[in-house]
């Protein structure tokens, strides 16, 4: 009878070390409020001004969205220390309230919904991959600036009926116009090309556009789409399907580190030489770390993930300098994807003077051209998206072989 | 004595099961014990092989105290409880169940020697030995477990209702059974509600009623009384 | 037949051999604790990603050579099961409850301990095996083929241990009745510690072999341990040639359905042809009567 006590005072410690655990940062949200408080010391108040980050900080995206909030706050942070953001007169600091997203659609609706009726914000950045359909109607309706950083062209995702939605980073699509460039001048053998995706739902229309650019560029596609379970176990079987198409090389054309580090290894270990090309949101260096060292080679990577240009400007040259210095690592950004929409945002409410969505979407329409940490972004995308709602600007190339990432160039990518 | 229960009594939570009992065991003997369903028969034994913890009193063993000891402690002294309801291991094959009952057993050549002799005494096994327990007649899995219980060389073997569910003429096999054991030197308690078999076979008895020995003695005591008659022989 | 077919179907038998042997190695370990303690251990998949890692931590860190890390990893995590039985199973004998509660607790810190520890969310442990081997125009690598055959030979070990040997007696003796066996004397500790050590190895060697095939990530056993269940329940729960068979299946199917079907379909047809199967065994393919 006396041995009852142990068993509940171990399920005790267990829950206590499961709550201790879950309330750690970056597991929930993070508070808020509404809008002003006052900093009483100085002699002109500054108020802050509260914007949401829809992200996905749990689930299959957890680890790469936790990395690109991190560098929206940086930019925040950025934007605050040169004196904010000036709006009828009255100086703001910004402030950023981010909502959970879990890698579902139901869980980013959730935090869109969040973001909107209880933190009450006007201006929501974010989310990721295929997620901003579950963001861009609800602003839509509720008459919210949503600047997404990230699109797979899927219907209500950015099309001309979310005219208050934006594509606020140059990723997706027009990471085909760079890299295609690219192989066209440095791979002339490469003629026959096979195209994989994660199978989100994107297939038919994000698939489509890219297999349309592919073949526009004068590529042969090798079979059709090969999609992917982002969930499975053993990305094996893609491999073996990616090589029995013996194409001259396969481009990665979305998707996270594992599916498509995953592919790469299994292509790798099993004798395969073909060219590797990734267009998606992936530091170069992680997939060393899921292909391993030697199987890493061949690859080439174009996406808005930067390694070390030699020549950066001096924001970005900022950003980079404090994202080692909090967050440390070896100054190897991941996509700057939140990052840039706030430093767009910030610009955009010193230009358009006023705190209105209307106001402030019609003041971004109106633009040709915008700062972001990769040089002068164009505003495009009337072509792609039916909208004229997308930023595009240079990305960096890298190519990875035996396990060694180099900066090649920067490639102009216009969105059409 | 090989055995000596002094006033042992157990709790099942908050019931109490056994009440202050005692048994004695002389060395080379067969005592019965019975009583009605949930009596406490079935308790006691499972006190003697260190199943259920005793609460209070003293169990001794060829001069050792046992109670807290382990149940493999228990079978290595040579206290061996063939269960009620025989536990087989149903899916092994009679050969495995008696190995089984060798378990504690080093000597390979004695484990072999034993098994051809159970075989000799019991050639319905021999005949059965790599057919799965669980498909055996209730006979011959009684048989198997008294057998798997010799196996470990008992001193003493307690038997808790070899009866239930046999035949009447699969009741009388047991008689020479038990009394070939006893033979061998292996002092017996034998658990029964067949009141016939335990007068057949023990020399002493004792009768438990809810948890406490209400009658105890010489087995010709239990054959003349009156209450044993009344409550186990129909008359 | 087309060259492409040829590489295809090749490929595809390897990987369905590989990963199946694999499953199945994690899932005998299940089925040991199941039958042995009566215990379903959902924590056995963070045991996988523990092994996992440790072989990961050695092999890259530390510096030694891969087989010698897994060795380690077989070791430590082989040690860390006769800690569980002592003071998480035993403890918590019979009482079904709070051993899921516990599970749920061990994996949720580990996984947290492992996620907060590394600082990259995937890994991947250098080859134990280099080089490929070149057929024709079918080139296969090495690695995989010796897994494969690491896979098979574990699992007749660890059959002919139950099968063959004293010990492995004892243990299918404590499956099938716990107190029969008590009263043979059998030490049920020291067999419910073995089959703990057996199955903390097997998901230690599966783990480490893993994490060279696949990867790692802190959540690597939450996937398998989908896998492992979906083998069980395929193949009756408990029974060993039910893990060998639904193994199989299981780990041809993961290997074959993605080349016909894209993407996220997979699942769902695996969980259809699961039902279909169910519909007709309830219990499973080699599923019993449930002890009472
Ligand atoms: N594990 C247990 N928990 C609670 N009570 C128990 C337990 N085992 C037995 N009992 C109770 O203890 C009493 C004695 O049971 P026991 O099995 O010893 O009786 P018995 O004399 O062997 O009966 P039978 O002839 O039916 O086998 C009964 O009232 C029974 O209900
Ligand atoms: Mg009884």
């Amino acid at each position: 009878m006396t041995k009852k006590g142990f068993p509940f005072l171990l399920a005790a410690i267990m829950l206590a070390a499961i709550l201790a655990l879950t309330s750690l940062p970056g597991c929930s949200s993070k508070t808020t409020t509404a809008t002003t408080t006052t900093t009483s010391a100085s002699a002109q108040p500054i108020k802050t001004y509260t914007i949401g980050l829809c992200a996905e900080l749990t689930g299959f995206l957890g680890a790469y969205n936790t990395a690109t909030v991190n560098e929206a706050q940086i930019a925040v942070d950025m934007v605050n220390e040169n004196g904010g953001i000036m709006v009828g007169g009255q100086n703001y600091l910004l402030k950023l309230v981010v909502e959970d997203g879990k890698s579902t659609l139901d869980g980013t609706t959730a935090a869109a919904n969040k973001l909107i009726f209880s933190d009450n914000v006007k201006f929501i950045l974010g989310p990721d991959a295929y997620f901003n359909s579950a963001v861009s109607g609800l602003c839509e309706q509720n008459k919210i600036m949503h600047i997404g950083g990230y699109c797979t062209m899927q219907p209500g995702e950015l099309d001309s009926t979310t005219t208050y939605s934006f594509l606020g980073q140059g990723a997706s699509i027009n990471y085909f116009t760079g890299v295609l460039a690219y192989l066209k001048a440095n791979y002339p053998n490469v003629k026959k090309v096979a195209l994989t995706m994660p199978d989100d739902g994107s297939i038919p229309y994000f698939g489509k556009a890219v297999q349309q650019m592919v073949q526009d560029a004068g590529y042969t596609v090798a079979g059709s789409i090969i999609g992917y379970d982002n969930n499975a176990v053993d990305f094996s079987p893609y491999a073996a399907k990616v090589m029995a198409t013996q194409a001259d090389a396969v481009i990665a054309c979305s998707g996270v580190v594992l599916p498509n580090g995953s592919i790469l290894k299994n292509m790798r270990d099993a004798g395969s030489n073909m060219l590797f090309v990734v267009c998606n949101s992936v530091i170069p260096s992680d997939y060393v770390k899921v292909a391993g060292t030697k199987e890493s080679t061949g690859v080439v990577d174009c996406s808005a993930c930067y390694i070390g240009a030699p020549d950066p400007s001096p924001i970005l040259q900022e950003m980079i300098t404090r994202y080692i210095r909090s967050i440390g690592g070896t100054g190897a950004l991941v996509t700057l994807e939140y990052a840039n929409p706030v430093w767009e945002l910030a610009q955009l409410f010193n230009k358009a003077n006023s705190f209105d969505p209307a106001v402030v979407k019609t003041t971004f329409e109106n633009m040709s051209s915008i700062e972001t940490f990769y040089g002068t972004g164009t505003i495009s995308g009337l072509k792609t998206f039916g909208i004229k709602h997308a930023v595009s600007y240079q990305l960096p190339i890298t190519t990875i072989d035996n396990g060694v990432p180099t900066f090649k160039q920067w490639e102009p990518a216009l969105v059409p | 004595m090989i055995l000596s229960i002094k006033n042992i009594s157990l709790y099942y939570g908050k019931a109490m099961a056994l009440d202050n009992v005692s048994i004695e065991i002389e060395d080379g003997s067969v005592v019965t014990m019975i009583g009605a369903n949930g009596a406490g028969k079935s308790t006691v034994l499972r006190a003697l092989s260190g199943l259920v913890k005793i609460n209070s009193g003293e169990i001794w063993f060829s001069g050792k105290r046992i109670d807290g000891t382990s149940p493999t402690n228990i079978v290595k002294m040579g206290i061996v409880h063939v269960p009620e309801g025989r536990r087989l291991f149903p899916a092994l094959s009679v050969m495995s169940n008696l190995e089984l009952g060798a378990s504690l057993r080093k000597d390979k050549a004695g484990i072999k020697k034993d098994m051809n002799e159970i075989f000799e005494h019991f050639p319905r096994l021999l005949e059965r030995r790599n057919q799965s327990a669980g498909t055996l007649s209730g006979g011959e899995q009684q048989m198997v477990a008294i057998a798997r219980g010799l196996m470990a060389k008992p001193k003493l073997l307690l038997l808790d209702e070899p009866s239930l569910g046999l035949s009447p003429i699969m009741v009388d096999e047991l008689v020479p059974i038990i009394k070939n054991i006893n033979q061998t030197g292996v002092s017996v308690l034998l658990v029964e509600q067949n009141i016939g078999l335990a007068l057949r076979v023990a020399t002493k008895g004792y009768a438990l009623q809810v948890g406490k020995v209400v009658m105890q003695g010489d087995i010709e005591l239990f054959k003349s009384s009156d209450i044993v008659k009344r409550a186990y022989l129909g008359d | 037949m087309a060259e492409s077919t040829i590489l295809l179907i090749v490929a595809t038998i390897v990987n369905a051999l590989v990963l199946s042997s694999m499953y199945i190695l994690l899932a005998l370990g299940f089925t040991f604790l199941f039958n042995i303690m009566g215990i379903l251990n959902f924590a056995h998949g963070v045991i996988y990603m523990i092994g996992a890692y440790i072989c990961f931590y050695m092999a890259t860190v530390v510096g030694i050579n891969q087989w010698l890390a897994l060795l380690i990893s077989v070791a430590v995590v082989g040690l860390f099961g006769i800690f569980m039985e002592r003071f998480i199973f035993r403890p918590f004998f019979g009482n079904i409850n709070s051993i899921i509660v516990v599970c749920i607790g061990l994996i949720t810190v580990l996984v947290n301990a492992v996620a907060i520890s590394q600082p990259y969310n995937v890994q991947v442990t250098p080859a134990f095996v280099q080089g490929i081997l070149k057929v024709g125009i079918v080139s296969l690598s090495w690695q995989r083929i010796v897994f494969f055959l690491i896979g098979v030979s574990l699992l007749i070990l660890v059959l002919l241990f139950i099968n063959k040997t004293k010990q492995g007696l004892q243990m299918r003796a404590v499956a099938q009745d716990l107190e029969g066996a008590i009263l043979q004397g059998i030490n049920v500790h020291f067999v419910s510690a073995l089959a703990c050590v057996i199955a903390c190895a097997l998901a230690a060697t599966a783990g480490s072999l893993m994490g060279s095939y696949l990867s790692l990530t802190p959540y690597m056993g939450n996937d398998i341990m989908i896998k492992v269940l979906e083998i069980l329940v395929l193949g009756g729960i408990g029974s060993i040639n039910g893990v060998l068979f639904a193994g199989l299946i299981v780990g041809t199917l993961d290997a074959v359905l993605p080349i016909w079907l894209s993407g996220t379909a997979t699942q769902a047809i695996m969980m259809l042809i699961i039902i279909v199967i169910l519909l007709f065994k309830p219990q499973g393919l080699f599923g019993k009567e449930v002890r009472a």
